[in-house]
């Protein structure tokens, strides 16, 4: 067993040093410990180091029964905490033949989207944030806050809003929803052109993005990378597009591929998906059709032994749901596959060779939650 | 839409079990042949499966499942492999000359289950710590009550 | 502390007098200044592990801001900080990296304990082998803020109650919360 199992620390020669980035650190994002093998300021190795944050979700979703699980997957990846929910729901639902009414589609579309919103604008603060622009930060709170403020009226809370039941959503909307909703999506884009002053156009987060951290499209591909760091390499990805769930199917809108690979590239695909969301936020808010907002599934649900799998699209990337069943109303095994799981892969071949500088502004292009990495 | 390769599998793998695995096709291997048989899914022209989406295990109680879920980015298909493995001396060939994503899955997979990659560049403990004992998703174990023996046999508690 | 119960006729209630806090003019003077100067300079650690972290970003960005409270500078570094607001899970493995912190830290030291897998595992207490059970079993605990996650204006509020108890302590006598 010994020549088998790694080594716990980087083996070096005298002239190597060797780092510790984390597991506090103010720019991982989270707790990700990183052991770098540095020649002068060039990384030579690099190791990842995980479990900082594992609570074991998938071992206690074996003892919790159906309704209960889902809100454990709203702190997997706490910035699309709903998108997660309306996976495990979809993956209950298609176990036990449900039927979902429009009126819970168009309404769980809604949401996904305007978190979407969120967990990008987020992104886009830290991103400022590593970078060392501290006020892209204020900028990028200031429209998330109004968007949270939806959520709670909706929902009653801010982060995790346990809002998708398995038959649709756990109460309807309140009137002035449409309302809130038009007035936010038309600040913001009336607000978008600061997002390009500050960021896109400034010359010294352009030198430090363009023509670094660069990923090919074959890397990607034997990588399993999903979302937009695939998209920024030429793959097209996209769950809505390609297996439409809920009201996915009756919204046009743009996937964006870009082939430049590099850390501006993603960011630009992000900006990208921002407006896009915005698009299918329009498309849908006046036309929500009327009816029931949930329907009735038996208290205790069992589905029928065999296994389930669902995918949707997170603000990060594809996350897959296995289910097996046994029967009972305990789920039997369920494995989350998340994607940044896999887009943690692309750090190695990504930053060797270049400086710690650039690592630093490679991380913020993955946009890596760690929790959902550990679950 | 995700198109079903079960023509083309039959064709290029005649004698191997086809299934269903949650509405995907599904092959069965022998432990032996898994590694020739992911070599061909890799490279042949007309399969094509180049990404690796996810790799899993089950505990079944008197075996392991572990689970390929394949995709092919250029065709459009997805396909799951299953092997089955005996409890007592779980091993397989690792499968990261093939798939670069199968590096850190299968960390995970030997952390949780106990199932040894035979080749892998770096097997090590993922997710627990370093001195940990048992494989937590086996469903032989027992997960209450160890994390306090934890802290104190490592003098972490405050009182002590 | 010693601690003496006095009985007052008109008072229904029962009363506990500090005896060790009688101090003479001059230090309580001393006190209070100290206290009122560390109590409005508090400058935090930055140490987020899940998703109580980003109510704590929240909580630091425009609308909410804790800086008006003296919360302004928050350090990366555990030398330079005098508060530590442990913002989301504690795993076994993060415990030592977490203990090591928290003894990297210059006295006088204060934890506020954010989130309620923090005060007692929140919804990983049962069935989950690797999540720490409450923090106050590895550090002592100054304020707990339930709420999963709690609102920005939780956590505003359990730092002013900080505050409130800091300028009750005596200064230069380190006191640790009684287990």
């Amino acid at each position: 067993m010994e020549n088998i199992i790694g080594s716990q620390i980087i083996q070096s020669s005298d002239d190597e040093f060797i780092i510790n980035v984390g597991p506090q650190h103010p720019s991982t994002h989270g707790v990700l410990h990183l052991q770098l093998k540095l020649d002068g300021e060039k990384i030579v190795d690099l190791k990842p180091f995980l479990g900082y944050i594992h609570r074991g979700i998938e071992k206690m979703s074996e003892s919790l029964n159906y309704k209960q699980f889902i809100y454990l997957t709203s702190r997997m990846d706490y910035l699309s905490a709903h998108i997660n929910n309306q996976a495990c729901c979809l993956a209950i639902e298609k176990a036990i033949q449900a039927e979902v009414p429009e009126r819970a589609r168009v309404i769980r579309t809604l949401m996904a989207e305007l978190a979407r919103l969120t967990s990008h604008q987020l992104w886009w603060g830290s991103t400022g944030l590593d970078m060392g622009a501290v006020s892209p930060f204020f900028y990028a709170f200031r429209e998330r806050e109004m968007i949270l403020e939806i959520f709670e009226e909706t929902c009653g809370s801010r982060l995790t809003m346990n809002y998708c039941v398995p038959g649709g959503v756990m109460n309807d909307i309140h009137p002035d929803f449409v309302r809130k909703v038009k007035q936010i999506i038309k600040q913001f884009r009336d607000n978008l052109h600061e997002y390009d002053e500050l960021l896109t156009n400034n010359p010294i987060f352009q030198s430090r993005t363009i023509g670094v951290g660069y990923l090919s499209r074959e890397e990607a591909i034997s990588l399993a990378c999903t979302g937009p760091v695939a998209r920024a390499s030429g793959i097209s990805c996209d769950v809505r597009k390609k297996e439409p769930y809920d009201a996915y199917d009756r919204v046009t809108f743009d996937e964006i591929i870009t082939t430049e690979g590099d850390c501006f590239a993603r960011y630009k695909v992000r900006l990208e998906e921002m407006k896009q969301s915005m698009n299918i936020i329009e498309q849908l808010i006046d036309n929500i059709p009327a009816g029931e907002y949930r329907t009735k599934i038996k208290g205790i649900i069992k589905p029928p032994a065999g296994e389930y799998y669902q995918r949707v699209e997170t603000a990060r990337g594809e996350l897959g749901i296995y289910l097996v069943s046994d029967g009972t109303n305990k789920p039997y095994r369920i494995k989350f596959r998340t994607p940044n799981f896999s887009n943690l892969g692309a750090l190695k071949p990504m930053s060797l060779g270049g400086k710690i500088g650039d690592l630093v502004a490679i991380m913020a292009s993955l946009d890596l939650i760690i929790p959902d990495i550990d679950r | 839409m995700q198109q079903q390769p079960e023509a083309i599998i039959t064709q290029i793998f005649p004698d191997l079990p086809l299934g269903r695995w949650a509405q995907l096709v599904a092959i069965t291997v022998k432990q032996d042949d898994l590694y020739t048989v992911c070599t061909q899914l890799r490279q042949h022209p007309s399969l094509d499966f180049d990404m690796l989406v996810c790799l899993t295990a089950v505990d079944r109680t008197t075996y392991l499942e572990v689970i390929y879920h394949l995709r092919s980015t250029s065709r459009n298909h997805d396909l799951i492999v299953k092997t089955e493995l005996n409890e007592a001396q779980p091993e397989l060939p690792s499968m990261v000359p093939v798939w670069k994503s199968a590096e850190l899955f299968e960390m995970e997979i030997y952390d949780m289950f106990g199932i040894v990659f035979k080749g892998h560049p770096d097997l090590r403990r993922l997710f627990m710590p370093e001195d940990w004992e048992g494989y937590p998703l086996r469903k032989s174990y027992n997960a209450n009550e160890v994390a306090d023996n934890y802290l104190k046999s490592h003098q972490l508690l405050i009182n002590q | 502390m010693d601690v003496v119960q006095k009985h007052f006729e008109d008072f229904p209630g029962e009363v506990y007098q500090d005896k060790s806090g009688h101090s003479s003019i001059i230090i309580t003077q001393i006190d209070r200044f100290a206290n009122w100067a560390r109590s409005n300079s508090l400058w935090p650690l930055i140490f987020g592990t899940s998703c109580c972290a980003i109510e704590m970003m929240s909580a630091a960005s425009a609308k909410y801001d804790w800086s008006r409270f003296g919360f302004e500078v928050a350090r990366a570094s555990p030398r330079q900080a005098d508060l530590i607001i442990v913002a989301g899970t504690i795993t076994l493995k993060m415990a030592p990296v977490f203990k090591r912190l928290y003894d990297q830290m210059p006295d006088p030291k204060y934890v506020i304990a954010m989130g309620a897998c923090n005060i007692t595992g929140g919804p990983f207490m049962t069935h989950s082998y690797s999540v720490v059970n409450g923090i106050d079993k590895i550090v002592p605990v100054d304020v707990f803020i339930p709420g999963c996650p709690p609102r920005p204006e939780a956590l505003l509020h359990g730092m002013m109650k900080l505050q409130e108890k800091i300028k009750g302590m005596k200064a230069y006598v380190i006191e640790k919360p009684k287990k």
